[in-house]
């Protein structure tokens, strides 16, 4: 069998799959659900697709995943996202602190942690963001001071995605305040019902408690959690961060466009369908343009990962331009619903709901790197130009 | 559907690039531009010789029987020079014309001369700014072609045209009686653009059953090349401003220290790729005969018109006032970067076609 027919049934087996449980799982068993709701149907669906070979698609059976390729990854990830399935709420889990500990914990935490995680069990979150230190991680603050064989965590992290329900935490900390700032960091990982971590949920502008302040009082771990050298946690966060090489971003679009096609068929500007409108057909026809031409760079990076290359700058585009063409056309779409437009329903998902595909655009352009923080990336890593003039880098 | 490069396409890619990039000369470029109704005949002769006339023609009649994809790619290389050769698109577009509308005589008569570049065509269907007209005032009557077609790319100096017609798709040789050629001062002079009066000119007709449908098909082909030779040029442009940004000082620093700078270039990256996406698409859906393609194409379209426009205004901005100087290559992109967005029809044209399609389901 070729690997274009093998991948076919793959498609096509998986299809099958998420469609028998697309009704107890997808859009619409999440109508309605408050975040913690969805959080626990997720990790049920994880317990699912575990038992039946679609969890951490290409992670070794011993811990758990199925064993399989990059390209089934995504093809699975990429029909999954039909469906509206939970899926984005273990994202960060199996997308970073996870694949962290498969890669550079002892033999022992492994088959601890990653199976788990794997059946959905457990969550864990991302702790690297501070209030003095965003796009700028290595300006992290939290102390981490030896203690005998433990380490004594003190400080906040803040914008932590999910942790009021996570079980464990990978960190960096400050252990040499002398050193550089990019030279004195460790990374770890914490449990996070340890006692001294205190979780307060921070309301986003949608209402929604996505994210979190983590406080750090006096918080005791053992040296056997920390991941790297000691002062090595800079360039471990960093590898942290490249973990997903290609993420296939399929699942953060807003509503599709045929949506907004047959809203412009169905609404009137001055009595005549809006579809008519010049203005409409513009916004449409590049919105057309922009999807048509980011599924095309998705699939591209899909045929160099068959070939064994290594795609590029896939995921910075995506998200750069993904994100603003969602704000269009959501705009757009609100402006025809006219002053009805303004209708907001907090339960709303951004999948199926303009005014949350809209609000939302702003937290999007913010999550996982700011907008100038990806042309910074694109600039200098493919294209080398120079990198930003760095005083913080300069020896002292 | 592939939209990677095979090895094949690569080298066809790395002999072209290698190709053009010897031949070309920015100086001859300048010159070409003082007068009307040019284009570059050495350079065109030499493209003969490396056979790109024949890429797209069927081996059986004496061509290479490459994709379209090839040509795309080769279109592309000319555009990151603006080679001043304006046929390749609609060439290419007129021997997919006389595939799927010639008759045997015809495609036996003509195919073989495109591959030997002895034939070059342009594609002649605009009539005034409105796009493609459902119902063109040119009309075709006992062999006879009677009417005007404008702003016709390469018109100046193709030996055929491929006009749109009220009723059918003819074909026509530019040099028999009865045509009339005005070539006129345009951005770029170097696409040898004329407007074209037909008055009682012999034309045959090609057997297509919805001229319309057939004409919206062939501009949509020679878009979709001409979408990969904008990308080209978006490409030299975007490399300039690179190449400047990691040479120029100013402030003490080079200015692609400067995010305002630096920025602009990664921005032209992504308009960039995002064209090129949809390009290698549109190439695709061409070359699989998908229901889609025309759609693809104008999508094509806008996102490679708003690439090279967007690359070369910043590319300049990026130059200061050394790029806004005729001595500098900059203003050859800009005056391209215009023509090609407005010679296959303009973006409004294509938005429409892009809605039209979607509402259809055919996108
Ligand atoms: C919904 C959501 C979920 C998140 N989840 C997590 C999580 O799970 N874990 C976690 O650790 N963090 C998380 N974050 C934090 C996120 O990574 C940061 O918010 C982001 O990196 C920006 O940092 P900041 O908010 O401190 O802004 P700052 O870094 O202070 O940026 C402020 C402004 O300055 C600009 N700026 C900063 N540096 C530069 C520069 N070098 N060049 C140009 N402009 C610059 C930024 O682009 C921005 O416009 C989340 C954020 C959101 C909104």
């Amino acid at each position: 069998m070729t690997t274009t027919d093998h991948l076919g049934t793959y498609r096509s087996k998986a299809r099958a799959f998420l469609e028998t449980h697309a009704g107890q799982y997808g859009w619409e068993a999440r109508r309605n659900l408050s975040l913690a709701e969805e959080v626990a149907l997720a990790k049920r669906w994880q317990g699912v697709k575990a038992a039946n070979g679609y969890a951490a698609i290409t992670w070794p059976k011993e811990f758990g995943g199925a064993g399989g390729t990059e390209l089934e990854k995504i093809i699975f990830s990429t029909e999954e996202a039909q469906f509206g399935f939970p899926a984005g709420l273990l994202a960060i889990t199996l997308g970073m602190p996870v694949p962290m500990m498969l890669h550079h914990a002892t033999p022992e935490q492994k088959q601890r942690y990653v199976p788990p995680a794997v059946r959905g069990e457990e969550m864990w979150c991302q702790l690297f963001s501070e209030p003095g230190a965003g796009s700028d991680l290595a300006a992290a603050r939290l102390r981490a001071r030896r203690d005998g064989d433990d380490w004594l965590l003190d400080g906040q992290k803040t914008w932590t995605s999910y942790a009021q329900f996570c079980d464990f935490g990978i960190l960096v900390a400050r252990t040499d305040p002398d050193a550089p700032k990019h030279k004195g960091l460790t990374f770890f990982f914490v449990d996070m019902k340890a006692p001294g971590v205190t979780v307060r949920p921070i309301k986003l502008l949608h209402q929604h408690e996505d994210v979190n302040e983590v406080f750090f009082d006096n918080v005791r771990i053992p040296d056997a959690n920390r991941l790297g050298a000691v002062n090595d946690g800079f360039r471990m966060a960093i590898l942290t961060l490249m973990m997903e090489r290609y993420v296939a971003a399929a699942s953060d679009d807003g509503p599709p466009l045929q949506a907004l096609i047959d809203l412009a068929n169905a609404r009137k500007l001055r009595g005549r369908p809006a579809i008519e409108d010049g203005r409409v057909r513009a916004a449409i026809a590049h919105a057309y343009a922009t999807q048509r031409g980011l599924s095309a760079i998705h699939e591209r990076a899909l045929e160099e990962l068959t070939a064994g290359r290594e795609p590029g700058a896939e995921g910075s585009i995506h998200k750069l331009a993904a994100a603003r063409e969602r704000h269009a056309m959501a705009t757009l779409a609100l402006d025809l619903m006219g002053p009805s437009g303004v209708a907001y329903d907090s339960h709303a998902k951004t999948r199926t709901d303009y005014m949350m595909s809209w609000i939302d655009g702003p937290t999007l352009r913010i999550a996982g790197g700011t907008d100038e923080m990806l042309l910074n990336t694109i600039a200098e890593r493919i294209l080398g130009l120079p990198q930003d003039h760095r005083p913080d880098k300069a020896p002292r | 559907m592939a939209l990677s490069y095979t090895a094949d396409q690569e080298q066809i890619r790395n002999e072209a690039r290698r190709f053009l990039e010897d031949t070309f000369e920015s100086e001859k470029q300048r010159e070409l531009l003082r007068s009307r109704g040019n284009y570059d005949s050495a350079l065109w002769k030499a493209c003969i010789d490396m056979g790109w006339t024949g890429a797209g023609v069927p081996e059986d009649h004496g061509g290479l029987g490459l994709s379209a994809l090839e040509v795309c790619i080769i279109a592309e290389e000319c555009g990151r020079v603006v080679a001043a050769i304006p046929f390749l698109a609609p060439t290419y577009a007129a021997s997919m014309a006389l595939r799927e509308f010639g008759s045997e005589k015809q495609r036996s008569e003509l195919l073989p001369r495109i591959a030997t570049g002895d034939a070059t065509f342009a594609l002649a269907v605009f009539e005034d700014e409105d796009g493609l007209p459902e119902a063109p005032l040119t009309t075709f009557q006992d062999n006879r072609l009677t009417g005007r077609k404008i702003a016709v790319a390469g018109g100046g100096a193709a030996s055929h045209a491929i006009v749109h017609a009220s009723n059918a798709i003819v074909l026509v040789d530019l040099t028999a009686s009865g045509v009339k050629r005005e070539t006129a001062d345009t951005i770029d002079n170097t696409r040898c653009a004329a407007d074209i009066n037909f008055d009682g000119a012999p034309a045959q007709t090609l057997n297509a059953s919805d001229a319309y449908a057939a004409a919206l098909r062939l501009i949509a082909v020679q878009a979709t090349i001409a979408a990969f030779e904008q990308i080209g040029g978006a490409e030299g442009a975007m490399d300039r401003a690179r190449e400047y940004a990691n040479t120029r000082e100013a402030f003490g620093q080079l200015i692609g220290k400067f995010q305002a700078i630096k920025h602009r270039v990664a921005e032209m990256y992504v308009t960039i790729e995002l064209a090129r996406g949809n390009a290698l698409r549109a190439a695709a859906s061409l070359n699989s005969g998908a229901a889609d393609f025309v759609a693809q194409a104008g999508a094509a379209r806008l996102a490679a018109s708003h690439a090279f426009e967007f690359s070369v205004a910043h590319a300049i901005q990026t130059h200061g006032a050394i790029g806004v100087t005729w001595e500098h290559d900059l203003h050859l992109f800009l005056r391209r970067a215009r023509a090609l967005a407005l010679e296959c029809g303009a973006r409004p044209f294509w938005e429409d076609v892009i809605v039209e399609a979607l509402q259809r389901g055919r996108a």
